[in-house]
């Protein structure tokens, strides 16, 4: 989708065409509830915050700026909306963490268990760097709109977060 | 770094898997934002209603408290000021996630606490608020209610009235009209309207006007396709369910048209305004649903007593 293409579904949903604002966000929807489910760690917590990100998108879209990329726009209402619904419920944190290291029946990969639990013990904002580079394949300029960072910031949190991870990465290839 | 690529996308698999099958979620997402927005619309309305209770009084205040925002910071302390002195609410002029209150005299205002950037709705008195994911605080701040606010705050400044849909089906089901206070049970009082079906792509009944003091709400709902649009107001007696009166608008002939439904807070007086196709008319019915008057206009709210109405000459503001 063109950056221009977008500007005229926008214009065309300003106006209140719902099928225009469908084609603009539409295609983001499950993205964003991937995203917002890694954060949340509950279905119906990320069903929620994903249908109040589209609402908000949807009464938010004249601070679309001209040129601005619709991705990492929509994805940084999404995150925004999942920090405020975390800073009241700590105890996803919790719940989050019990995901990765619930017992499995087939027989562990005991090197990615580790690193299942190396990523539930990262800070959550590396966490959502990783998931949004490498799980939703968004490139690091967008990474870096939606969190609210520079892009060399966002190369940076992708850098830690991977040496977190696995100590002996080198930084080519980030 | 593709390995570690391919093993953090496995990990984040496994968590994934914990979502299931989206089928369908999607256009159920999109169809509750349409749904969602109309809904804020009818809030906004009922916020303007509560302003309108002393018209002028809140023009001063407003004036007062925005000069006051733009030529100084945002008020360092939390409003000091007993539960039983009202307060309005608005967001703080600097950081829209903060709540702030002043009395209605102007003359003390402070912090009240986060509400989020997505809108508040508070009770009439300024003791209680929504935020936009649902939950209530109190002025404390304070949760009382962790999530699943929505609809109208009712004249006893603890319930409020919503509606919400028979059973787990979220279109083409019945509409309930509900009654809450925030942390208890939900009282249904009766069946009104019905949740759009999947293709109708037409807005959810929502609630106008919730008043336990006047044992009366009224819902609205616009259903139907263009262009034989139809729009259905309803007053219901919440002590037992019953329909009052119902009117009913029919539209035929024309895809673009507006209509807005005012009420006073005790659910009395309820204003039918077709905005569009221009000119704007508006009818408002008395207790027992007799049209009481015609104007020109749009009728945007009620004052508290109901015996007057804020009109605008188009869809517009005052």
């Amino acid at each position: 989708m063109t950056a221009g293409g977008e500007l005229s579904l926008r214009e065309q949903a300003l106006t209140g065409d719902e099928s225009a604002f469908e084609a603009l966000i539409g295609p983001l929807v499950e993205p964003a509830l991937r995203l917002a489910h890694s954060m949340l760690g509950d279905r119906w917590e990320t069903e929620d915050v994903t249908q109040e990100a589209i609402t908000r998108a949807w009464r938010k879209l004249r601070q679309l700026r001209q040129g601005m990329p619709v991705r990492p726009w929509f994805l940084a209402i999404v995150i925004n909306q999942c920090r405020n619904t975390r800073r009241t419920r700590w105890f996803k944190t919790a719940r989050i963490a019990e995901v990765f290291q619930r017992p499995r029946t087939d027989p562990p990969d005991i090197e990615r268990v580790d690193l299942a639990r190396a990523l539930a013990r990262l800070p959550s904002q590396d966490r959502q760097a990783l998931f949004l580079y490498f799980y939703l394949d968004v490139p690091v300029d967008e990474v870096a709109i939606a969190l609210g960072i520079t892009p060399s910031a966002a190369k940076g949190r992708i850098y830690r977060a991977c040496h977190r991870l696995r100590p002996d990465l080198r930084e080519e290839g980030t | 770094m593709d390995d570690i690529r391919r093993e953090v996308i496995d990990a984040f698999d496994k968590t994934q898997a914990e979502l299931g099958d989206l089928h369908g979620v999607r256009e159920r997402m999109l169809r509750g934002a349409y749904a969602g927005r109309s809904a804020r619309r009818a809030n906004r309305l009922q916020l303007a209603a509560a302003v309108a209770v002393i018209l002028i009084a809140a023009l001063v205040i407003g004036t007062f408290v925005l000069v006051r925002a733009m030529t100084q910071p945002s008020p360092a302390g939390r409003v000091n000021v007993p539960d039983s002195t009202p307060l309005i609410l608005y967001h703080d002029p600097t950081n829209a996630d903060q709540i702030d209150g002043v009395t209605w005299d102007g003359r003390t205002s402070g912090r009240i606490g986060l509400g989020g950037p997505g809108g508040t709705t508070s009770n009439f008195a300024g003791t209680l608020f929504a935020t936009s994911t649902g939950e209530v605080r109190d002025r404390e701040g304070r949760l009382v209610q962790s999530k699943g606010f929505s609809g109208v705050w009712a004249d006893d400044e603890r319930s409020y009235c919503f509606m919400f849909p028979k059973g787990f089906v979220d279109v083409g089901a019945p509409a309930i009209l509900g009654v809450a206070q925030p942390g208890k049970a939900v009282s249904s009082i009766a069946q009104i309207g019905t949740y759009p079906a999947v293709t109708g792509n037409r807005p959810p009944p929502s609630v106008v006007a919730c008043s336990v003091e006047n044992d009366r709400a009224v819902v609205f709902q616009g259903s139907g396709t263009a262009p034989n649009l139809t729009f259905q107001d309803w007053v219901v007696q919440l002590s037992t369910g019953r329909i009052l009166w119902t009117h009913t608008i029919k539209l035929p002939g024309s895809s673009s048209i507006a209509v807005a439904i005012a009420a006073s807070h005790d659910a009395q007086f309820v204003a039918e305004s077709v905005a569009a196709p221009a000119p704007s008319k508006a009818t408002i019915f008395g207790p027992d649903g007799s049209a009481i008057a015609h104007l020109e206009g749009t009728v945007d709210a009620f004052s508290w007593d109901g015996s007057l109405a804020v009109a605008s000459p188009g869809s517009g503001s005052p």
